[in-house]
């Protein structure tokens, strides 16, 4: 049962959905609605749940005093101290939006633009012309740099259209391949699914 | 250790720091390259300036703070061109950082006049991802009984007459993830759909322009900055364009240095192989 009843909600969820999608069909409008209305729910929930388990690891962690118990220290303190100013302040207050303003937004933008960093290092350490196929990706991805960006065209006016085409035509060529074979390998996928073919998503192996 | 070798094992930190200034110096003191504007943008632009005064779009904020720095600038460069044309903007988000940045965007209107829930409003971030947009995009106020700043959507003069996507001219979203789950689930309403993506995932979204489901597309930081050319406007994005560039250069100039050390190193063992041999 613990198996069977999952698999049923599933597939009676699901093939409503699907159904609905393709088919009008008035009577299963507002059933569908309904069950697209649960999936924010549940993705609510599922954020705060996410935050009841991040917490629970971090106070393990705390209490086991591992090498790194400071870091979940200082994660807890962050996650109370900007939960509970938002929620008794408001989003609004000082102490939130200092939080937000000053550590979040600072701190997350730094995080991405350390990439850069990392990409200009990476480019100097493993974009090596060992043998055709690098050779191809080390010039298409020069093209495409020194054509999206304005001094690519004042250093030779055939680099934007080059790059265009790059992107234009090779690139929509092979993204298109792998969006209609994504989209028939989920159709695939979505029918093993509703149907109890695969049941890895409750936790055991496909049969 | 000869000079191909040496020029294969610069160490790290000078890379770092001739890319920090490779940023900095065009930032402090511009090139002022000029920046042409691509026919995605171009696209892009006609289909927004179409709009008419009193039209409604809904614009999704689908931007972290992370990824803030390639679509940001075009979100702000996009709702400037709406104000100006007097189009009203219903605001949605489906990242946790949608709600914050939408009142940044709306601050400086709403202080320069723009009455809040007539020229605009922000329902907030709505958790959930492509369930989100599936759901508010079916039935508005359901999905959203409130917006940001707690008043009821059924008070809000701007939803009046919005129920669903299908009520409004024009859906843009401006997202770091990628474009498909907004294709998925706004192309049934029959509505105008324009996206801003980051450079990085914008690749992906070119087969929806070429197939006519997007009607417009920008891409990443040049995207923002030739729409602010277009509008003869210049913000953020035209700012940043020259440090680009230069960072592009210096990426380049990395690129073929190290296979100049690459090949010369491989020649010299070559060589030398073959004379032991």
């Amino acid at each position: 049962m613990k198996q069977i009843l999952p698999v049923i909600v599933s597939a009676v969820v699901g093939f409503l959905l699907l159904i609905d999608f393709f088919l009008d069909i008035p009577a299963l409008k507002g059933p569908a609605t309904e069950v697209q209305d649960w999936g924010v729910i549940l993705a609510a929930f599922a954020l705060a749940l996410a935050a009841i388990n991040l917490v629970g690891f971090h106070i393990r962690q705390i209490s086991r005093k591992s090498v790194d118990s400071i870091h979940s220290l200082i994660l807890l303190a962050g996650l109370f101290a900007t939960a509970l100013s938002g929620i008794f302040m408001g989003t609004d207050s000082v102490v939130f939006d200092f939080i937000f303003r000053s550590i979040y937004t600072s701190l997350a933008a730094v995080f991405y633009a350390m990439t850069a960093f990392h990409l200009a290092s990476a480019s100097y350490r493993a974009f090596r012309l060992k043998n055709p196929l690098s050779a191809a990706l080390i010039v298409s991805g020069v093209l495409l740099m020194l054509g999206k960006a304005p001094i690519g065209e004042h250093i030779w006016s055939g680099f934007p259209v080059i790059s265009d085409w790059i992107t234009g035509v090779v690139n929509v060529a092979g993204s298109r391949g792998i969006l209609i074979s994504t989209a028939i390998g989920s159709v695939g996928m979505a029918l093993r699914v509703l149907t109890g073919i695969d049941r890895s998503y409750l936790g055991a192996g496909s049969e | 250790m000869d000079f191909f070798e040496k020029l294969g094992k610069i160490d790290t930190r000078i890379i770092y720091v001739l890319f920090i200034l490779a940023i900095l110096i065009p930032l402090v003191s511009p090139l002022g390259l000029p920046v042409t504007v691509s026919q995605h943008t171009k696209q892009t632009y006609e289909v927004v300036n179409s709009l008419q005064p009193g039209d409604t779009v809904i614009i999704d904020i689908g931007i972290s703070y992370s990824g803030a720095g390639d679509v940001l600038p075009q979100a702000i460069a996009v709702f400037k061109h709406l104000m100006s044309k007097d189009v009203k903007v219903i605001f949605t988000g489906v990242q946790m950082d949608s709600s914050k940045i939408i009142e940044d965007l709306i601050k400086p209107y709403e202080e320069a006049g723009k009455e809040y829930g007539v020229d605009f409003c922000n329902l907030g971030y709505l958790a959930g991802g492509e369930n989100a947009i599936a759901a508010y995009a079916r039935d508005l106020k359901k999905a959203y009984p409130l917006d940001f700043r707690r008043n009821s959507t059924d008070t809000l003069p701007i939803l009046e007459t919005v129920n669903s996507a299908k009520d409004v001219n024009m859906f843009i979203f401006f997202s770091v993830q990628n474009a498909d789950m907004y294709v998925r689930q706004i192309t049934e309403y029959q509505v105008p759909l324009v996206g801003g993506l980051i450079a990085t995932i914008a690749p992906q979204a070119e087969p929806y322009l070429h197939a006519g489901q997007l009607k417009g597309m920008l891409v990443g930081l040049r995207g923002a900055a030739e729409y602010e050319s277009m509008m003869g406007s210049p913000g953020i994005g035209l700012a940043s364009m020259d440090a680009q560039s230069i960072a592009h250069l210096l990426i380049v100039f990395f690129i073929v240095i190290a296979n100049i050390s690459y090949l010369g190193t491989q020649n010299k063992t070559r060589s030398r192989k073959e004379a032991s041999q």
